[in-house]
C-alpha cells in the first residue's frame, strides 16, 4: 500500500516546521528519514500517521486521504510507534500486545479468534513471547522496544512508522531492533523509520530521505545519496564515507578533526 | 396600685404578644408603666452589684440609659424591664419601638465598633448565644457594663427577667411580666389535665434532615413545662443544634407522635416544614399526618426568640393540642 | 531439540493455565463482592434506629400486611440502600475514570472540583427557588456536574490536556466551587446555618423520589463508562500511542469527563458533597483486579455500592438512634487511606 506525501507543510503554532514536502513510500520498501536535530523528521513521521494535522498539503493511503477514512480505519493499516512511550508500565506484555488490536475490535473490545491470531503473531514476531507475563515496566530497553513493536504489528499493518526505534539502545539491541524491522519488512511490510544513526541508516535502508530545516535535502538509495558533500550540507560537518567491505554499503562518519583527533601509529 | 398593676398587665400583655396590631398600645404604655414601677419600687441603689447569667460581677455606677441589646431575647429581656435599646442585631423586629433602634450586625457576627459608637452605658449580651468564649470574650473587653441575659428554657426566661428588673432598677414590672407567663403557663396546663399528648417538635432545611427537639432546647422545654410527652426525649444530642438530635425517619414512624410541632427555620418562599413533611412518603401514615395534627409552629416563638413571649408559646401549644 | 521441545510444551501449559486463571480472578472478586453487598444490604434493612425481627422485615419488603414494618422496610430503609449503593458505584465509577484520564492515581470527582461543581449549581438553584423539586435539583446538578467536567477541559486544554494541567486546574476549581458554596449557604437563609448533610454527604431522608430524580443521568453515565473503558485503556499508553491506535484523544477525554460530570452530579443531587469514595474505590479495584479498565471500572462500582452502604450503615448505628451523615464515614476511612498513599506508595 502506497503511502503519499503530498505537499505537506506542519506547524507548530506560527512556526513552520515541514514546509511544503512530497514524497511516495511504496508499498514494501525500507526508508529511513534522516536530519539534524530540528530538522522536522520526527515532525513529519507524525504528519504521516494522524498524530499531527497538516497546515496544508495532505497524506494519501492507497487512494484516501489519512485524515478523512477515520482514525481507526487508517490504524487498521498503517502504524505508528512514537519516539519512547511512556504508558502501560504496569501491564504484562501480554496485555499491551493485546491493546494493539484496538482499531479491529468492537464497540465493547471482545477478544475473537482473530485478535489471538494477530496478537501470538505479533509476539512471536518480536520475539516477546518468553516476555509474555512480564510487566512492561520490568522489561530492559530493548526487551521494551520489542514490546512496543509488538504492540504496532498486532494492529496487523501494511505500513509501520517508528520513530528512533533504537535510540537509548546499546548496540547489541540496535542491531536485534533493526534486524526484526529489515525481516518484517521482508515478508513485505512498508517500514518508515525516523533514524538518527547514519550507519545504521546505510547499512538497512533502501532509501534514505534527509530533511534540512523542514525541507528535502536528498532522497534516495543509500549508495548514492550517502556522500560527503550532500551529507555535509545536511549536518553541517565535514564528512566522509566508507564502505563496508562485506556488502559495500555506505558507512558515513564525520571527517577527523587533525586538531582534536587521537591518530594511531600503525606501520602500513 | 390598682391602676398600676393594671396598666402593668397590660403592658407585659401587648410585649408578650405584640407583633401584631397593638404594638403602638405597647410601646405607649410602656414608659407609663416603667415609670409606675420605679415610683413604687424600693429607691434604686445605684452604683449596684448584680450577677449576670453566666454567673459574672457587674458594677453599675448608674441607672443605664443608653442600652445595646445583642439577640432578640436580650432585646425582649430589656422592654419587657421597661427599657429601651438604641442598638440591637439584625434579625430583630420585635417589639415594633426596637425596630427604631440601629443595626450592629447579626448575633452570631456583632459588630463591636459599631456598638461601641453608639455610646451605650449597657451592653446587653445573650448568655446563650455568647457564651463561648470566641464571642463571650470581645464582649467581656468592651469598655462599658456587659451583662450577660438570655434563655434556652421557661427558668433562664424567668431568670432573665429577674436580672433585668434588678438592672434597670424595675422589678415591679418584671415582676407583673412573670406573673403573667405563669398565668399563661397554668392555663395551658389547666387546659390540658386529664390527658395524656405526645409531641416531637422538628427543625429542618432543604437539606432534608430533621431535628428533633429534646428538653434541652428552649421548643424541648415548653413541650416538657407543659408536661406533654416528648419521645425523642431519650435521643442522644447530634447535629448542628445544641438540645436537638438528629431525627432517623424510622424513629418518627415508630415515635408515631399525637402532634408534630414543625419549625420552618428558613424564610418564605422557602418551602414551610409542616406542609413538606407530611408529603415524605413514609409520614403519610403517621397519627399526626392524617389527624392533620402537624402544627406550624412560630419560629421566633420556639425558636429564635425565647424570652418574654414564652407566654405565647404556651398558649399556642395548649390552642394547638386542644383543637377538635 | 528434544529438550527444547519440552521447555516450549510446559511454558505453554503455564501460559493457558494462567490464561484461563486471569479472567476468573475478577469473576470470583465480583462473585464475592456481590455477596459482601447482599449482607450488608440485609443488614441495612435489619438495623437502625427501630429494630426488626428477620420476620418483619422480609413482611415489610413483600407485603402490606404490616404497616410499620411495610413503612420502615420499603418506604425508608431499601429506597436508601439501593440510593447508596447507586451513588457508590456512581462515585467509583467516575474516580476510576477520572484516574484513567488524568493518569493520575489522585484524581477524584471531589479533588477534581467536578463534586464543587454540581454541589454549587444544586445550592443555587434551592436558593434561586426553595421550591424547587428533587427532580429540578437534579437536573441542575447535571448542569454544574457537566459544566464543572467543562471548565476543567478547556482550562487544562492546551493542544492537548496533560494529566498535571488537569489536576491542577481541578484542585484551584474545587477550591473555588467550594468556597461558593460556604458562602451560598452562609449568606442566605434558605438553609439552617450548617447544612451539614449537604456538606459532609449523607443520605438521610433519600428515598424513592431521589431514586427517579437521579436515573436519568446514572444510565447513561454508567453505559458510556462502559463504551468508554476500551479507550481508556489505550488512552493510559499515552496520547502518541492512543492517537495512533486510532482514538480520538481529546474527543475521547471530553466524552469521559461528561461522563464523570453526569455520574458525580447524580450522587451529588442525592446525598451532597460525599469525598473519597471516589479516590479509594478505584485505587483498591486497581490493587485486585489491575489496570484493565473494562474490568477495573465494574468493580470500582462495586466498591463504591459496598464502600457507601457500608459507611451508610455505620452511620446509622454508630450513635443510634441517631445518626452522623455517612459523609464522615466515607471520609474517616478515606482520609487515612490518601495519607497512606502518598506516604507509602509513588
Amino acid at each position: 500500500m502506497r503511502l503519499s506525501v503530498q505537499s505537506l507543510s506542519l506547524s507548530y503554532g506560527s512556526r513552520k516546521v515541514v514546509n511544503d514536502v512530497t514524497f511516495d513510500v511504496e508499498a514494501g520498501e525500507m526508508v529511513s528519514i534522516v536530519g539534524p536535530n530540528g530538522s522536522g523528521k520526527s515532525t513529519l513521521l507524525r504528519g504521516m500517521s494522524r498524530l499531527q494535522k497538516p497546515s496544508s498539503g495532505r497524506v494519501l493511503l492507497g487512494d484516501n486521504d489519512i485524515r478523512t477514512i477515520g482514525a481507526r480505519v487508517v490504524a487498521r493499516h498503517l502504524a505508528i510507534l512514537p519516539q519512547s512511550p511512556d504508558g502501560g508500565s504496569d501491564l504484562t506484555v501480554r496485555e499491551l500486545v493485546f491493546r494493539g488490536r484496538f482499531p479491529h475490535q468492537g464497540l465493547m473490545q471482545r477478544i475473537t479468534p482473530a485478535d489471538v491470531v494477530a496478537v501470538d503473531w505479533a509476539m512471536e514476531a518480536a520475539d516477546v513471547v518468553v516476555l509474555a507475563e512480564r510487566t512492561i515496566g520490568s522489561l530492559s530497553g530493548g526487551e521494551r522496544q520489542r514490546a512496543w513493536i509488538a504492540l504496532a504489528l498486532a494492529q496487523q499493518p501494511r505500513v509501520l512508522l517508528l520513530d528512533e526505534p533504537t535510540s537509548f539502545l546499546d548496540i547489541s539491541h540496535q542491531v536485534e531492533v533493526m534486524h526484526l524491522l529489515r525481516r518484517l519488512n521482508r515478508e513485505g511490510m512498508t517500514v518508515v523509520s525516523v533514524l538518527h544513526d547514519l550507519i545504521l541508516a546505510g547499512r538497512f535502508s533502501d532509501r534514505v530521505i534527509a530533511l534540512s530545516q523542514g525541507e528535502i535535502a536528498f532522497d534516495g538509495h543509500p549508495v548514492e545519496v550517502l556522500e560527503p558533500v550532500g551529507l555535509e550540507r545536511v549536518f553541517g560537518v565535514a564528512m566522509m564515507v566508507l564502505r563496508d567491505p562485506e556488502t559495500g554499503m555506505p558507512i558515513p562518519l564525520p571527517r577527523p578533526d587533525p586538531e582534536l583527533c587521537p591518530v594511531a601509529h600503525v606501520e602500513p | 396600685m390598682a391602676l398600676a398593676a393594671c396598666i402593668a398587665t397590660t403592658a407585659a400583655f401587648a410585649v408578650a404578644c405584640g407583633g401584631d396590631d397593638d404594638d403602638t398600645a405597647a410601646t405607649a404604655t410602656q414608659p407609663a408603666a416603667s415609670a409606675q414601677a420605679s415610683a413604687s419600687a424600693p429607691v434604686a441603689t445605684y452604683p449596684m452589684k448584680v450577677t449576670d447569667q453566666l454567673g459574672r460581677t457587674v458594677e453599675l455606677k448608674a441607672k443605664p440609659t443608653v442600652i445595646v441589646a445583642v439577640s432578640p431575647t436580650a432585646v425582649e429581656l430589656v422592654y419587657a424591664a421597661g427599657g429601651t435599646v438604641v442598638g440591637r442585631s439584625n434579625s430583630v423586629d420585635f417589639p415594633e419601638a426596637a425596630k427604631q433602634a440601629k443595626e450592629i450586625g447579626t448575633a452570631y457576627q456583632p459588630n463591636f465598633e459599631q456598638i461601641l459608637a453608639l455610646k451605650p452605658d449597657l451592653v446587653v449580651a445573650d448568655a446563650v448565644i455568647h457564651a463561648q468564649p470566641a464571642l463571650r470574650k470581645p464582649f467581656e473587653d468592651l469598655p462599658v457594663p456587659v451583662i450577660f441575659a438570655g434563655a434556652d428554657s421557661y427558668q433562664k426566661v424567668i431568670d432573665g427577667l429577674n436580672l433585668m428588673g434588678q438592672v434597670l432598677n424595675s422589678k415591679a414590672t418584671t415582676d407583673k411580666v412573670i406573673a403573667s407567663i405563669n398565668a399563661a403557663k397554668e392555663d395551658a396546663k389547666k387546659s390540658l389535665s386529664g390527658k395524656t399528648f405526645s409531641a416531637v417538635a422538628i427543625i429542618g432545611d432543604r437539606d432534608q434532615t430533621i431535628y428533633a427537639a429534646k428538653p434541652g432546647s428552649y421548643a424541648g422545654d415548653i413541650m416538657a413545662q407543659l408536661g406533654i410527652t416528648n419521645p425523642a426525649a431519650s435521643q442522644p444530642d447530634s447535629g448542628p443544634f445544641p438540645g436537638y438530635t438528629v431525627l432517623a425517619p424510622e424513629k418518627m414512624i415508630q415515635y408515631d407522635p399525637n402532634f408534630i410541632f414543625a419549625i420552618s427555620a428558613a424564610p418564605a418562599p422557602a418551602p414551610k416544614l409542616s406542609d413538606t413533611v407530611v408529603q415524605i412518603p413514609p409520614f403519610k401514615g403517621l397519627k399526626a399526618v392524617t389527624g392533620k395534627k402537624v402544627i406550624d409552629a412560630d419560629v421566633q416563638l420556639f425558636l429564635q426568640a425565647p424570652g418574654p413571649r414564652i407566654a405565647d408559646a404556651f398558649k399556642a401549644v395548649a390552642t394547638a393540642l386542644t383543637a377538635p | 531439540m528434544a529438550g527444547m521441545t519440552v521447555s516450549t510444551t510446559s511454558h505453554d501449559g503455564a501460559l493457558t493455565r494462567r490464561a484461563v486463571l486471569r479472567p476468573l480472578r475478577p469473576l470470583l472478586l465480583l462473585a464475592g463482592g456481590l455477596l459482601a453487598l447482599l449482607v450488608v444490604g440485609l443488614l441495612t434493612l435489619k438495623m437502625g434506629a427501630v429494630s426488626l425481627t428477620w420476620s418483619e422485615v422480609f413482611k415489610g419488603l413483600t407485603t402490606d400486611s404490616d404497616p410499620l414494618a411495610r413503612n420502615i422496610v420499603w418506604q425508608i430503609r431499601f429506597p436508601r440502600l439501593i440510593d447508596g449503593m447507586l451513588i457508590g458505584a456512581a462515585l467509583g465509577v467516575a474516580g476510576a475514570l477520572l484516574q484513567g484520564v488524568t493518569r493520575n492515581p489522585l484524581a477524584d470527582p471531589t479533588i477534581l472540583g467536578v463534586t464543587a461543581a454540581a454541589g454549587l449549581a444544586s445550592a443555587a438553584a434551592i436558593v434561586a427557588n426553595p421550591q424547587i423539586p428533587q427532580w429540578g435539583i437534579a437536573a441542575a446538578c447535571a448542569g454544574g456536574g457537566l459544566a464543572g467536567a467543562g471548565i476543567l477541559y478547556f482550562i487544562a486544554y492546551r493542544g492537548s490536556v496533560s494529566p498535571v494541567r488537569l489536576a491542577l486546574a481541578g484542585v484551584a476549581l474545587s477550591a473555588l466551587f467550594g468556597a461558593a458554596i460556604v458562602g451560598l449557604l452562609s449568606s442566605s437563609r434558605t438553609f439552617l446555618q450548617t447544612s451539614l448533610g449537604f456538606l459532609a454527604g449523607g443520605l438521610y431522608g433519600s428515598e424513592w423520589r431521589d431514586l427517579r430524580a437521579m436515573t436519568p443521568y446514572l444510565v447513561p453515565g454508567f453505559l458510556g463508562a462502559i463504551l468508554l473503558s476500551g479507550r481508556l485503556n489505550v488512552l493510559a499508553l499515552g496520547d502518541d500511542v492512543a492517537s495512533g491506535l486510532g482514538v480520538m484523544t481529546d474527543r475521547t477525554r471530553l466524552a469521559i469527563l461528561a461522563v464523570v460530570g453526569l455520574l458525580t452530579a447524580a450522587a451529588v443531587a442525592t446525598a451532597g458533597l460525599v469525598s473519597f469514595v471516589g479516590l479509594v474505590c478505584p485505587h483498591l479495584a486497581r490493587y485486585t483486579v489491575g489496570g484493565d479498565n473494562r474490568v477495573l471500572i465494574p468493580v470500582s462500582a462495586l466498591y463504591g455500592a459496598l464502600l457507601v452502604s457500608s459507611a451508610d450503615l455505620a452511620a446509622k448505628l454508630l450513635i443510634s438512634p441517631s445518626e452522623l451523615p455517612m459523609g464522615i464515614i466515607t471520609a474517616g476511612v478515606g482520609a487515612p487511606f490518601l495519607l497512606y498513599l502518598v506516604r507509602f506508595r509513588e
